[in-house]
């Protein structure tokens, strides 16, 4: 497999084809980051482009990429987060409250709940369980990236699951899933 | 860390101390709630990866990615290529060098003429022999032949009786050619002479008409006189013709003085890429004329080969699309000699040259030069130990990789020779295939 910094330096060239073959080694992660963090398959869209296209755009600028699956995770984040401050604008994300979620078996499908689920918990909470459950990242990367230390991480992970597993729990004890 | 947080950190695979691990297990062991929670965590984790395997972008919003990004090409300027590295070595290979490679190609073209005269050069010497020879010509006979023998004064005897019964009767055919010339020339005057002469449009043979109505053919019309001439006349040439199966390897021929001279082509379309030497092998299918019918062991049709190279004139320094070359092989021609104008036993003799080695050079102006194909001209010339011969063809070739060419085409080569004051001239006419390598 062709190494990410390689291609990137194809990128900066213009060469499509290792735009291409980055684009859809990272795809999925990016755009299930910013749909799950987000909420909303439009806005969600709308960022999962930008992030791509200013990579792009970066790339042919001359822009190094030593990491490239760190560059586009922090743009998608950051972005995320931006987004969710304008609709926040009064409170901070530390302090935006949980939302009240009742999940009933009998009335939608599984991944419905969970999305639901985790549109319902503190989004600084909801970023780290991402990153651990979806991207498969480490306690110690979750902080680089975060810029936050071990503990926060391994707390806000935990309390995301907390939280997560107390609105499923109706869910997860279904014996039927 | 409470039991929830113990848990959370096992799944994730942050719990590293044993003694907490252990604890945990214990914990788990011997509490069903605690078992509980654990569970959940599991299930929920499975959940999730199902959840995450299943969303993917729509393919509109990768579309306008990829929209998005020629939109930035549109407005980034193009980067500056990077110059392109040199080669390793500034040094060229000895046989790069432009004024070897030029020395070379004037010493490849020279090669193949000279190949041609020197060979040729001998038959000095040879036809003095073959001069000889041919007067002492062995005839080999068929199974029951009996009628010629080789050289036998019975059979000069009667070569000579027949001239003379020739020459006799040409004489008389030319004497009622006279005649009738005479006649023509009385019936056209008196023709003129009676203005109500009319001429039917119909076709009439010419004759007279007797009293009773027959008519009668006139007895010294040519075809009555030259009928008995062909039927006894030719049969005795191609009776020879048909039993002599002659052997005149050394025939007495000396080289003639003509010689091809090519004529370069002008405003042939330039090729993208040169290479600079060829080397390769060429197989040759002939067809030589004039055909030979009914006489045993001799066939028109054969094969052979020639070793051939050639250089490109950008290496020489010229601008237009030409290969330089030089080839040598061996080949063979048909022939017709006439031996009877000078009284000889033999009137006419086809034979099929022996093998001789020849060498020719060329100048072939490319027509098409594209990157698997190519094709030119080949005009050229060169020399055989019976006299010299021009040659005109097409050649193309197929590159099948880099450095390897598998090539085909056709030609005439013609030849010039000559026998006791006559030109002689013999065809081949070639379709050739052959393998080159290009470097």
């Amino acid at each position: 497999m062709i190494e990410d910094q390689a291609l990137a330096e194809r990128v900066s060239a213009g060469d499509h084809a290792a735009f291409s073959l980055l684009f859809e080694r990272y795809k999925a992660g990016i755009y299930r980051f910013c749909l799950l963090m987000l909420s909303d398959e439009a806005v969600a869209e709308d960022v999962y482009q930008e992030v791509f296209i200013n990579f792009y755009r970066a790339c042919r600028a001359g822009q190094v990429m030593h990491n490239v699956r760190g560059y586009l995770l922090t743009a998608a984040r950051t972005r995320c987060l931006n987004v969710l401050r304008t609709s926040n604008r009064h409170v901070s994300l530390e302090d935006v409250p949980e939302r009240a979620y009742e999940v009933d078996p009998a009335t939608a499908d599984t991944n419905a709940h969970l999305r639901n689920a985790l549109a319902a918990i503190n989004p600084n909470y909801r970023e780290a369980f991402l990153l651990c459950e979806f991207e498969g990242y480490s306690y110690d990367e979750i902080a680089k990236q975060l810029n936050v230390t071990h503990d926060i991480v391994k707390n806000r992970i935990y309390r995301a699951k907390q939280a997560l597993q107390k609105i499923l729990r109706p869910l997860l004890r279904d014996d039927s899933m | 860390m409470n039991i929830h947080e113990q848990i959370t950190a096992l799944l994730d695979g942050e719990l590293h101390d044993e003694t907490q691990v252990a604890e945990l297990l214990h914990v788990l062991a011997v509490a069903p709630e605690k078992r509980l929670l654990l569970m959940e965590q599991v299930k929920m984790g499975r959940s999730f990866g199902t959840l995450g395997a299943g969303l993917a972008p729509s393919r509109s919003a990768d579309a306008a990615i990829w929209a998005g990004i020629g939109a930035v090409d549109a407005m980034t300027p193009s980067p500056v290529p990077p110059p392109a590295p040199l080669p390793p070595s500034p040094s060229l290979a000895f046989w790069q060098r432009p004024g070897v490679a030029a020395l070379a190609g004037v010493l490849l073209i020279g090669l193949g003429t000279a190949i041609g005269y020197l060979v040729s050069g001998k038959t000095v010497a040879t036809s003095a022999i073959a001069a000889r020879k041919v007067d002492t010509v062995v005839i080999s006979r068929q199974p029951g032949e009996t009628r010629f023998a080789g050289g036998s004064p019975e059979e000069i005897t009667l070569l000579r009786d027949s001239l003379v019964d020739t020459r006799s009767r040409y004489a008389t055919l030319a004497s009622a050619n006279g005649h009738l010339l005479g006649e023509i020339a009385r019936l056209k005057s008196h023709a003129a002479a009676t203005p109500s002469f009319a001429v039917s449009s119909a076709p009439r043979r010419a004759g007279r008409s007797t009293p009773d109505g027959a008519e009668m053919v006139p007895a010294t019309t040519i075809p009555a006189l030259a009928a008995p001439l062909a039927t006894r006349v030719l049969p005795r040439a191609s009776a020879m013709r048909m039993s002599a199966s002659v052997n005149i390897a050394t025939a007495p021929i000396s080289r003639l003085s003509s010689a091809n001279s090519a004529n370069p082509m002008d405003a042939l379309r330039a090729g993208d890429e040169r290479k600079g030497w060829m080397i390769g092998i060429r197989n040759n299918f002939r067809l030589s004329l004039p055909r030979i019918y009914g006489v045993p062991a001799q066939s028109n049709t054969f094969t052979d080969r020639e070793i051939i190279g050639s250089l490109d004139g950008g290496m020489l320094g010229l601008r237009s699309p030409l290969r330089f070359g030089a080839a040598f092989g061996g080949t063979q021609f048909s022939q017709v000699l006439h031996t009877n104008t000078g009284g000889a036993a033999l009137d006419t003799i086809i034979e099929q040259s022996p093998t001789f080695l020849y060498g020719r050079g060329f100048i072939a102006p490319q027509l098409v030069n594209s990157e698997n194909f190519g094709a030119s001209v080949e005009f050229g010339g060169g020399g055989t130990s019976i006299g010299p011969f021009a040659t005109l063809g097409l050649d193309a070739e197929v590159r099948m990789a880099n450095g390897f060419s598998g090539d085909f085409g056709l030609s005439s080569w013609f030849l010039w020779s000559q026998f006791r004051g006559q030109t002689i001239t013999s065809t081949n006419l070639n379709a050739h295939v052959g393998v080159s390598l290009w470097f």
